[in-house]
């Protein structure tokens, strides 16, 4: 099948679906119950991409974090991102808590990530990929702190 | 709201222009309820067909999520800049709210994508599938994989856009829906 007798096809599935009754008295009923939210002063869009980045980053070093054990001696890490060297360069050089402090810190940073990704979503809750972003987060906030209860 | 009233909304937004719709956000901006049933009702059966392929055919589900959608859409109408068309903000937020709920879905209920796989039987040939064989194909892919499909064959929507909306790289966009392809494919009854 070629690709236009595929998207023939697919176009039988599109198109506007009426819903089966009326929403709008329950709509009305909920915005009458839920405040339009002013207007505020738009985050300037360098602001959302360093909170998408530190997001990232911090995402980056947890994955990092899970798939290799943390060294007792000093080393060098190779890892690049922002996050990952603020937190690294937190941890006590031959600190048998080391690990745990890089889990706490980590903790952290995933908190913060999703706290500025939430902030951006409020700006922009058109974004699909600041929705797909959180996700990933938390369920990097997850993981970290299940590691954190097992450690 | 008395029925004669509801009734000029209805007629003035059967074939909106987009003025008409900027004259109308601008109106539900300012706390305007009519302004906004009116837009509602001009955008209602896009946004819950696309809700509604998105959530597997779930009526009641589509149905509620497109209410969530719409309330959504009430309360950041002050966020919304007129640089693009208010039917695509509307649109993306929609999705977006739709894939929050699925992403929700997938974690409490850890659904097993080889079962759905499984799941996606069937022996009618593509061609001669009517509506409602392919919708229920399409419903049963697996959640990823059905809302790449349905972004792309039957929104429209670029893999380029695919990708940077969902958060996964090009390829993996692609390969998703070459996926989804395979299995609604075979759900059909044709070989892949």
């Amino acid at each position: 099948m070629s690709e236009f007798e595929w998207r023939n096809g697919m176009r039988k599935v599109g198109g506007p679906v009426e819903p089966g009754r009326d929403l709008w008295p329950d709509i009305a009923a909920k915005i009458s119950a839920v405040p339009q939210e002013k207007r505020r002063l738009r985050l300037p869009t360098f602001a959302i991409a360093a909170g998408v980045l530190v997001a990232c980053g911090a995402v980056l070093f947890a994955w990092q974090l899970q798939n290799k054990p943390v060294p007792q001696q000093p080393t060098t890490l190779a890892v690049n991102t922002p996050v990952s060297k603020r937190v690294i360069n937190n941890v006590v050089e031959n600190d048998e808590h080391a690990p745990r402090k890089v889990l706490a810190n980590a903790s952290d940073e995933l908190n913060d990530a999703s706290t500025s990704i939430q902030q951006a979503l409020e700006q922009r809750p058109d974004a699909v990929f600041l929705v797909n972003l959180l996700n990933k987060t938390n369920s990097q906030r997850l993981r970290v702190m299940k590691k954190s209860y097992a450690g | 709201m008395d029925g004669s009233a509801l009734r000029v909304n209805i007629s003035t937004v059967e074939t909106p222009r987009e003025d008409t719709v900027s004259a109308l956000v601008r109106r539900a901006s300012a706390g305007d309820t009519r302004a906004f049933e009116a837009l509602y009702r001009d955008h209602v059966g896009r946004i819950y067909g696309t809700i509604l392929r998105l959530v597997a055919m779930d009526r009641a589900r589509a149905e509620e999520l497109t209410q969530e959608a719409f309330v959504r859409a009430w309360q950041k109408l002050g966020s919304f800049r007129h640089e693009s068309a208010f039917s695509t903000w509307l649109h993306r937020l929609s999705v977006n709210t739709a894939l929050m709920a699925l992403r929700g879905k997938r974690e409490t209920e850890s659904a097993d994508e080889e079962a759905l796989e499984l799941a996606a039987g069937g022996e009618i040939p593509f061609c001669a599938a009517e509506r409602g064989d392919l919708e229920r194909a399409v419903s049963e892919l697996p959640p990823r994989a059905r809302a790449v499909l349905v972004l792309h064959d039957v929104e429209g929507w670029k893999h380029e856009e695919i990708s940077a909306e969902l958060g996964m790289a090009v390829g993996s966009s692609k390969a998703q829906l070459h996926r989804a392809r395979g299995l609604l494919r075979r759900a059909l009854g044709e070989a892949a």
